[in-house]
């Protein structure tokens, strides 16, 4: 594959930081290879490095940060070798550097042109020539670079600022200002990670299109699914190191190493509706003994693999796993077999909403209307997604639910009894029937608050008497979730993200409610997280028969939780049906439009010789 | 191969710890906390004064209040550390005996406003619209008038004592501290905490005494640390005038209206006062501007 010298060419890269338990191993002994046109993804969880790893490319891993490499050459600029190295003549010429948050990313005052010149005046101030380009050279080119990521009225762009551009239209602007410069290798850290799923395929369009160009990518990114559509080669990284490397199509429908496979089974569009995403794994603390880091989580885990390090086996001509086990089958979560979506139940139902409208105060005296004449019923036990993408009303809709906000017009029903238009007063004793799980669970926590204060609270003051009155019912609560109760004494900020979304849910459970308002509880969490997040909601939900108001953006995850759906655009409803119709056969352009959206990996391979018990019937 | 470092020249101006969200530890506390020269010294006058307003006979070198007119409008001079007054009094003593209502009139005065504010300021909350848009236009009204004004009106009502001088102070600062606590509270009911114990079905009041008055203290704190000094120069100002505690207590700011009639003859009658109110108030900001530093930002942890 190594036609001319590769772009980007490092080996043996490691980054250690100072850390309270001594030094953290952050990078530890990378080799990457990026050639003219081609693409390679990192992939893994948060903490596994790999924004460290993009990060010490760039020289930014920050002033605590060890960098050593055996290798490490950009561009053709060897910069171990050479002396102190020029970052700055580096950054942007040689190398362009995309973030995942577009705002922060962007200075707010000043204008997206000034921003995508930037670079190109750093360059002429410290290139050979010196020259203060002339004004109108630079705008020419910032409008070229602007009209080359397909920005609409580049010239009307140009003189606004962050805040007047849409998210896809930022995430645009910054990708212009990293190529304005013409860097060969193009860095980009979760460059669709805040955005909807049809402005995420635009933006991986425009990278496509970069790389057949001829840029070279490293793309850094937490979901599979995105990087399956981009990238020619994968790796994986854990802890710090690419556990498996390889071509993108191969490693996704025939991974080798059991994290791959944890991850890849973990994607809830591949697996089939309701199955288990996660392996009832015990989740120890690991301990570096010098066996394989993965040791603690994996399913195949032996003896020999926490005593002794696993060697790098190769799969196939350039496909290579970190791991002492390949070939072994991996058990599969116990069920498979998709569930089939509960029958509309008639009657009284749980929740009915009819015409829902409202509308908040816009700019001047205008008013924004936010959800417009939206009826739906919710029915004991089942689960009624909502999709929709950023701004559609989802979450309004949540909120006029729970009775967090009075409608405009239209009503609520619990049960047949008004839950809307009537005071907070009479609200408060049926509250407890209707419990939330926010995206955020750190922000519903109380900041000064441990984890069995924070439970308690559903028992009243959530005090010392509270909290020693019911004790066991706390940590029945925490065990319920898959919570160790010994963690009731910490706070929540010393927790995981999934920990804490447990934390949230176990809350939500102690009033015993017939119905939980989910507001996209999994979106901030990891694959696996979120694939252990949704098997526990599932079986939750299979043990108490609660029912589940899903928000979310995702359709994947939609479409593997829920019953029934409706989808949402700017605040109306412009779908509802059973999960399979609508995602089976949507009526609505809308709908068809975020369903062609959606980056989809490749089909699992049916029945390899390495992939053990039938894969059940397919997602969609 | 041989591993080499890769030289860096980052400043530290781009390590993107700068922007990670700001934690807090015991650790980080004490990092935070290193002690340098200044500050040092700041906290040891603080333990001085408090030592004085609270144990003044440990320092004193005689009573404060022993006339001896042999000895009037001394000098500084071994024995008369600060010198004496017109009637003999030993001014150092009458400074340690002053730092007790100089310190009660300062604390005093701004925890009756803490306590003021917090209580109209949840009164504006609760009470609904109508109630809240009384308060605060009440509180508009106190805050158009310059804090020493009304402070005079206030005693020109009660009356010139310790007590009324107190209460003078508190009641001109007080809306301050309203203000600053309802902003505060109201940030903190879109909380995601709050949403979530509304949802418990906790009741409004409980919310607020459980949720949004704990969460809104700190940065209310860190007013009040700054206010102490502002206090503490106001009441000294009201003694001056006459207006705060009765003649023949020490306190600072009468000292400094009695000695302004020796300014030509005996000038430590008022330097020593003055300088020992410029240092409290000196040492009482720069305390609390190291607490304001320890522990506003709070902590919100939030790795991710």
């Amino acid at each position: 594959m190594e036609t001319a010298e590769p772009l980007l060419d490092v080996a043996g890269l490691r980054v250690v930081f100072p850390g309270a338990d001594g030094p953290v191993h952050a990078v530890d002994g990378v080799d990457l290879r990026l050639a003219a046109g081609q693409c390679l993804a990192v992939v893994g969880e948060s903490g596994s490095g790999k924004s460290v790893t993009a990060r010490a490319l760039l020289g930014l891993a920050g002033p605590t940060a060890t960098v050593t490499a055996d290798r490490l050459r950009v561009a053709g600029q060897d910069l171990v070798n050479g002396g102190r190295p020029d970052w700055r003549a580096l950054r942007g010429r040689s190398l362009g550097m995309v973030l995942q948050d577009a705002m922060t990313s962007l200075d707010p005052l000043r204008t997206v042109g000034a921003e995508i010149a930037e670079p190109l005046r750093n360059q002429w101030h410290s290139g050979p020539r010196r020259l203060l380009p002339a004004g109108r050279a630079v705008r020419e080119r910032v409008l070229e670079q602007l009209r080359a990521v397909q920005v609409p009225e580049p010239g009307i762009r140009a003189r606004q600022y962050p805040h007047q551009l849409s998210g896809g239209l930022r995430q645009r602007a910054l990708i212009a200002a990293a190529l304005v410069s013409g860097p060969p290798v193009l860095l980009a850290d979760e460059p669709t990670t805040a955005l909807d799923v049809t402005v995420q395929a635009r933006i991986l369009d425009l990278l496509a299109a970069q790389r057949a160009a001829g840029t070279a990518i490293l793309l850094i990114s937490h979901d599979l699914a995105v990087v399956g559509s981009l990238a020619d080669r994968i790796a994986v990284m854990y802890r710090g190191r690419f556990v498996e490397e390889g071509p993108a199509a191969q490693l996704l429908t025939d991974p080798a190493h059991p994290y791959t496979r944890t991850l890849l089974d973990a994607v809830p569009s591949r697996r089939p509706r309701g199955a288990r995403l996660s392996l009832p794994v015990a989740r120890t603390e690991p301990e570096r003994s010098g066996g394989c880091d993965f040791a603690h989580r994996c399913p195949l885990v032996e003896d020999g693999c926490r005593t002794s390090e696993p060697a790098r086996h190769e799969v196939t001509d350039g496909h290579s796993a970190l791991c002492r086990r390949l070939g072994v089958p991996l058990p599969r979560p116990a069920d498979t077999a998709a569930a089939p979506t509960r029958p509309v139940s008639s009657g009284t139902p749980l929740l009915e909403a009819k015409g829902l409208t409202k509308s908040f105060p816009g700019p001047g005296h205008s008013r924004r209307t936010v959800v417009r004449d939206v009826s739906f019923s919710l029915y004991a036990r089942e689960t009624l997604a909502v999709v929709g993408e950023s701004g559609s009303g989802k979450t309004t809709t949540a909120q006029l639910a729970l009775g967090l906000l009075e409608p405009d017009a239209g009503w609520v029903r619990l049960r047949g009894e008004p839950w809307s238009g009537v005071p907070e007063r009479t609200r408060r004793a049926a509250r407890r029937r209707l419990q939330h799980v926010q995206q955020d669970p750190l922000s519903s926590f109380d900041p000064r608050y441990t984890v069995e204060r924070v439970v308690a609270e559903a028992f009243g003051t959530p005090d010392r008497g509270t909290v020693r009155r019911q004790l066991p019912r706390i940590g029945e609560l925490l065990e319920s979730v898959g919570l160790d109760p010994a963690l009731r004494t910490r706070r929540p900020g010393e927790l995981s993200g999934g920990q804490r979304q447990r934390v949230a849910i176990a809350r939500a459970l102690a009033t015993d409610p017939e119905l939980l308002v989910c507001d996209e509880p999994v979106s901030a969490l990891d694959v696996s997280v979120q694939g252990q997040i949704l098997d526990l909601f599932r079986d939750v939900q299979q043990r108490t028969g609660v029912a589940l108001l899903f928000i979310s953006h995702d359709l994947g995850v939609v479409g593997h939780v829920a019953d029934r759906v409706l989808v949402m655009r700017e605040g109306e409803l412009v779908e509802s049906g059973r999960v399979d119709d609508v995602f089976g056969s949507p009526a609505h352009p809308y709908t068809r439009s975020l369903l062609s959206a959606l980056p989809r990996l490749p089909e699992p391979e049916p029945e390899g010789p390495r992939t053990a018990p039938p894969r059940g019937a397919h997602a969609r | 191969m041989t591993t080499a470092p890769v030289p860096t020249t980052v400043a530290r101006r781009f390590s993107p710890r700068r922007f990670s969200p700001r934690r807090f530890s015991p650790r980080r506390f004490s990092a935070r906390g290193r002690l340098r020269p200044g500050l040092a010294i700041a906290w040891g006058v603080l333990a001085l004064l408090v030592l004085a307003a609270v144990w003044p006979e440990a320092l004193e070198r005689r009573p404060p209040d022993h006339v001896d007119v042999v000895h009037a409008l001394r000098s500084p001079d071994a024995t008369y550390w600060f010198g004496t007054d017109q009637l003999g009094r030993d001014i150092y003593s009458r400074v340690v005996h002053g730092t007790r209502l100089t310190l009660l009139l300062g604390v005093g005065s701004v925890a009756l406003a803490l306590v003021l504010g917090t209580f109209v300021s949840s009164l504006a909350i609760l009470g609904g619209r109508a109630v809240d848009s009384l308060v605060m236009r009440v509180t508009d009204v106190l805050l158009a008038f310059p804090g020493m004004l009304l402070a005079l009106l206030v005693v020109a009502i009660l009356g010139p004592g310790t007590g009324n001088a107190l209460i003078a102070i508190g009641l001109s600062t007080a809306p301050g501290f309203a203000r600053l606590v309802r902003g505060e509270a109201l940030a903190v009911r879109e909380s995601g905490f709050v949403q979530a114990a509304v949802v418990l079905g906790r009741p409004t009041g409980a919310v607020h005494r459980d949720h949004l008055l704990p969460n809104s203290l700190p940065p209310v704190l860190v007013l009040a640390t700054v206010n102490i000094g502002t206090a503490i120069i106001a009441g000294s100002s009201l003694s001056f005038l006459g207006l705060g505690p009765e003649a023949p207590a020490a306190e600072w700011g009468a000292m400094l209206a009695e000695g302004r009639d020796f300014l030509d003859s005996a000038w430590a009658l008022t330097v020593f006062p003055g300088l020992a109110l410029t240092c409290c108030v000196i040492t009482l900001n720069v305390v609390g501007a190291d607490l304001r530093r320890r522990f506003d930002g709070r902590s919100r942890d939030g790795d991710r």
